[in-house]
This record gives structure tokens, C-alpha cells and sequence, in this order.
């Protein structure tokens, strides 16, 4: 495999996931998007938790170990025994880090942090930059307010990072906390509902935990600004993950996974860039 | 004992106050507005709205009646859908049950786009409510076109009865009463008791608008 994409990362989940021992060989990927990249991380720290074993096998690539790095997956699996991150000599793309979202005390400021890191890269007009800090601001905030809505989870481990390409900004939000299917399970009515129908209802129908009205929608409304700028969405959660590009939106079958992780791609000329194409 | 001057004070001031309170004077509704930007220009969370709506409520209730409050969103860049429902859906669900009396609560912005998801979060609890910006007024929310036409009406007319309105939107009086009655239940017009007409009571209607 050389692409950690949205479209690649489930066919090597699977087998970290499933596996009780696992060689995981990413010594010919050269190129991994964010989603991937919080996935791989995720996955990493779901068999720490097992105490399962994994061996990894760095790319050989510079320029994608020094992206990595960059974007600090080398100091989140840190502690992991695997075989070390090679260093790199090279100076990458990477825009935002992975950053932890534990607390909703903390979300604004995050949300303002990465609308910072962007603007720094391009002039934006304000109106796509607010337009953005309000998907990350939803986003962010579902992490401390559904995640371990049971209190059961020890440690959801909420995730963002984000990264420029030649043609979109690329934003990833992800957990490791009950998932959607967990979320609407807390309600009443809903307790036996697989992982496709919780994200149909979430996705498609704006519902929530929650039978107050005023809460939900949010995804539903973020789905519709991101297929109105023909943008990508994906939201994966437990065995089910919604595809949704300016071509397709349809739900699929993906290897089980707890929580939610999520990818917005947006092209670069709905935030009036017109700068240099920058790639990792 | 008194100087004179601060004796007529006094009196002047009793009488402003009695006139303030004295019902049907549209015009001396006690006014005030609420800067949500004073909680940030990029708003926000659930629970930063939260602490904006105990701030709002607050506010509303230190209104004199009859009042009205107007939640200022100049100076905001960003009203998330999770901040505008705790600071300002949940307040104004609050103020529709009648538990804050003769007030209300409009929302005044330079420029509607502002106000989307706060609009959608009223559509979902099956609100409305009433916003001023530089190009007009709308209705943010759930409202029929029926209503809105009312409304509208009302707004326009800035006072009004349900017999004039009946007159000029062309329908009988009974299904004008039950508009205005739903637009007062909404709070986005103020109705007030002026008498009996007969075995029933009989109601001027107010726009909170342009009181």
C-alpha cells in the first residue's frame, strides 16, 4: 500500500484491529492523509490498551517519516515498542499537529489555534475562516460532550490535526469513545440500533441523545455546507462509515472500530486561496 | 425636609414611573440591549453558552414591564448552532412559557447570515423570533406564511386591533384573533386587555419591533 487515505486505512485497520499479533508494514506508503494519520494513531493506542503486540515498519520515505513527525504521531506512539520513527532531515508541509481535545473549556481556544496555523499559511477571507472555526467548533465540542456520554470509557482520546493539499484544506477529528451506535443507544427507544442506522439518524436525520430538539443536527448541518462547497465529508463510527463527495453519499461497511473519526476536506478556492500548491 | 427642586424631582420622577408602568404605552416599553459579543467575537460551545444565557436571563429579568431586550450581535463573527441554542433558544423557550411576564426578546444583527444556525436550532424547537438588521426585519425560526403576513402587518401598523387586522388582510375576525393570539403566544408581538367588547375581551396588538 502506498496511500494512508480515507479511501485505504480500513483495509489496514482490520488487521491491527482483528490480529492478535500483527507486523504492520508501512515501509512503501508515501503519502498519508490526516484521517489516516489520527486513525493509525488511535489504532496504535487501541492494542497498547490490549496490551497487544504490534511491530511496524516505518515508510522508507523522508519526506512522509518527516511529516509524521511534524505532525507529531513520533511523540503520541512514543512510548509503543515498535521500531522508532526514523529522523528526518527534511522539512515538511505539516500545517496543524495532532492536538488532544479532552475539555470543552479548551475547544474555543483550539478551534482559534487552527484557524491561526491556516491563516499564517494563506490570506482567507473572513468569511470562509468563520465558516470553518464553526465546523471545528461543533466537531471538537462532540468529543467531551458524547464521547464517554456513559461514563464509561476510560479515555476517549479525541483527536484533531490538519493538513493543506494542492486543491483543499483537509481536517480530521477523531475518538475512541462509544461511538454514535453508544450515543443514541442512551435513548429510550433507540437501545437496539446497529452502527449504520446511528449514523443515518445522526447524519441524515440530525438526531441526537438527547430528546430536547435544540440538541443534534449539527453533523447534518455540516454534511450540507461541505456538499454545498463540494467538499468530502466521511464519518466513520463502529462498523459503518457515510462516503459523502460532490459524485456519491451513501453508507457503507467498514471493519469494526469504537468511536468516531471524522474527515472534512474542503476545497482551497472556497477559502479564496490562490497561493502556491503546497503538498506533503 | 426637602429643597424644592428635589421635591418636584421627586414628583416628576413618581410620575415618569407611573407613566412607565401604566399599560398600553407602547412607546415607554423599557428598552435594553445585550451584547452576546461581550462572551467572545467567535461563540461557541454549549457550555460557554450556558454562562451566556444565565447573563441573559438576568438581564431580562432586570427589565422593567413592559420590556423588551435586544440581543445585540454586533461584533460577532461566529454563532454556533450549540452556543446560540443554550444562550438563546433555551432563554427564549424560558420567556414563551410567560415566566418572565410582559417582556421579550428580539435579536438584532447587522447581517442575517450571522444567524443561520441560531434559526435553525428555533426551527427545530418550533420557535420564532423577530430580527432586525440593516436590511429590514425577519422572522428566525418556524413561522407560516400566513403568520409572517400578519406579522407584518402588525409590525407596520405598529399598533393595532384584530378588527382593522381581520379588515385589511381580508379574513373573518375569529381567524384573525387566533393569528395574533398564536403571534402573542410566540412573543412576537405584545397583546394587551383595553376592555370588553361585549361577553368577551377585547385586545390592542402591539409590534415590539418599532415600540
Amino acid at each position: 500500500m502506498t496511500r494512508l487515505t480515507v479511501k485505504t486505512i480500513d483495509q489496514l485497520l482490520d488487521g491491527i484491529v482483528l490480529r492478535r499479533s500483527v507486523q504492520l508494514d508501512l515501509s512503501s506508503v508515501e503519502f498519508v492523509d490526516p484521517y489516516a494519520l489520527l486513525l493509525l494513531d488511535l489504532a496504535v493506542r487501541y492494542r497498547r490498551a490490549r496490551q497487544l503486540p504490534l511491530r511496524v515498519q516505518w515508510p522508507r520515505s523522508h519526506y512522509v517519516c518527516g511529516w509524521m513527525d511534524d505532525m507529531g504521531f513520533a511523540k503520541e506512539v512514543r512510548s509503543f515498542r515498535g521500531s522508532p520513527l526514523e529522523p528526518h532531515l527534511l522539512t515538511s508541509s505539516a500545517l496543524q499537529p495532532i492536538t488532544h481535545i479532552s475539555k470543552e473549556e479548551d475547544v474555543s481556544r483550539l478551534a482559534s489555534a487552527f484557524d491561526l496555523r491556516l491563516s499564517k499559511r494563506y490570506p482567507l477571507t473572513n468569511e470562509s475562516r468563520n465558516a470553518l472555526v464553526k465546523v471545528m467548533l461543533e466537531l471538537f465540542q462532540n468529543i467531551p460532550q458524547h464521547s464517554n456520554a456513559t461514563g464509561k470509557v476510560e479515555d476517549p482520546h479525541g483527536l484533531a490535526a490538519m493538513q493543506d493539499y494542492t486543491d483543499s484544506i483537509f481536517l480530521a477529528v477523531a475518538d475512541m469513545g462509544i461511538g454514535l451506535r453508544g450515543s443514541l443507544s442512551l435513548r429510550d427507544k433507540l437501545a437496539p440500533i446497529s452502527d449504520k442506522g446511528a449514523l443515518k439518524k445522526v447524519v441524515f436525520e440530525g438526531m441526537s441523545r438527547f430528546v430536547d430538539p435544540g440538541h443534534g443536527g449539527e453533523l447534518r448541518r455540516i454534511a450540507q455546507l461541505v456538499r454545498k462547497w463540494d467538499g468530502l465529508l466521511v464519518i466513520r463510527s463502529g462498523e459503518a462509515l457515510v462516503y459523502m463527495d460532490v459524485e456519491q453519499g451513501d453508507v457503507y461497511d467498514v471493519p469494526f472500530f469504537p468511536g468516531v473519526q471524522i474527515a472534512v476536506r474542503l476545497p482551497r478556492r472556497v477559502f479564496g486561496i490562490e497561493g502556491a500548491p503546497v503538498d506533503n | 425636609m426637602l429643597c424644592a427642586s428635589h421635591a418636584v424631582y421627586l414628583v416628576l420622577r413618581e410620575r415618569r414611573l407611573t407613566i412607565d408602568r401604566l399599560p398600553g404605552s407602547m412607546n415607554r416599553m423599557d428598552k435594553h440591549t445585550f451584547r452576546l459579543a461581550s462572551f467572545g467575537v467567535r461563540v461557541g460551545t454549549r457550555l460557554e453558552g450556558k454562562i451566556a444565557r444565565e447573563k441573559l436571563l438576568t438581564a431580562l429579568e432586570t427589565l422593567s414591564e413592559p420590556g423588551r431586550l435586544a440581543i445585540s450581535l454586533d461584533g460577532i463573527e461566529v454563532l454556533s448552532g450549540s452556543f446560540a441554542d443554550e444562550a438563546v433558544a433555551l432563554s427564549y423557550a424560558r420567556l414563551i412559557t410567560g415566566e418572565y411576564g410582559d417582556r421579550y426578546m428580539i435579536i438584532r444583527s447587522p447581517v442575517l447570515e450571522i444567524t443561520e444556525d441560531l434559526s435553525s436550532k428555533l426551527e427545530r424547537r418550533r420557535m420564532a423570533m423577530l430580527c432586525s438588521s440593516n436590511d429590514g426585519w425577519d422572522v428566525l425560526g418556524l413561522l407560516g406564511t400566513q403568520m409572517k403576513e400578519t406579522l407584518a402587518l402588525v409590525i407596520d401598523r405598529r399598533e393595532t386591533t384584530a378588527k382593522e387586522l381581520a379588515s385589511l388582510l381580508g379574513i373573518r375576525h375569529n381567524a384573525c384573533l387566533r393569528r395574533v393570539g398564536r403571534l402573542a403566544e410566540l412573543r412576537l408581538i405584545r397583546r394587551e386587555e383595553v376592555g370588553l367588547a361585549g361577553p368577551h375581551h377585547s385586545y390592542r396588538f402591539f409590534s415590539i419591533l418599532n415600540p
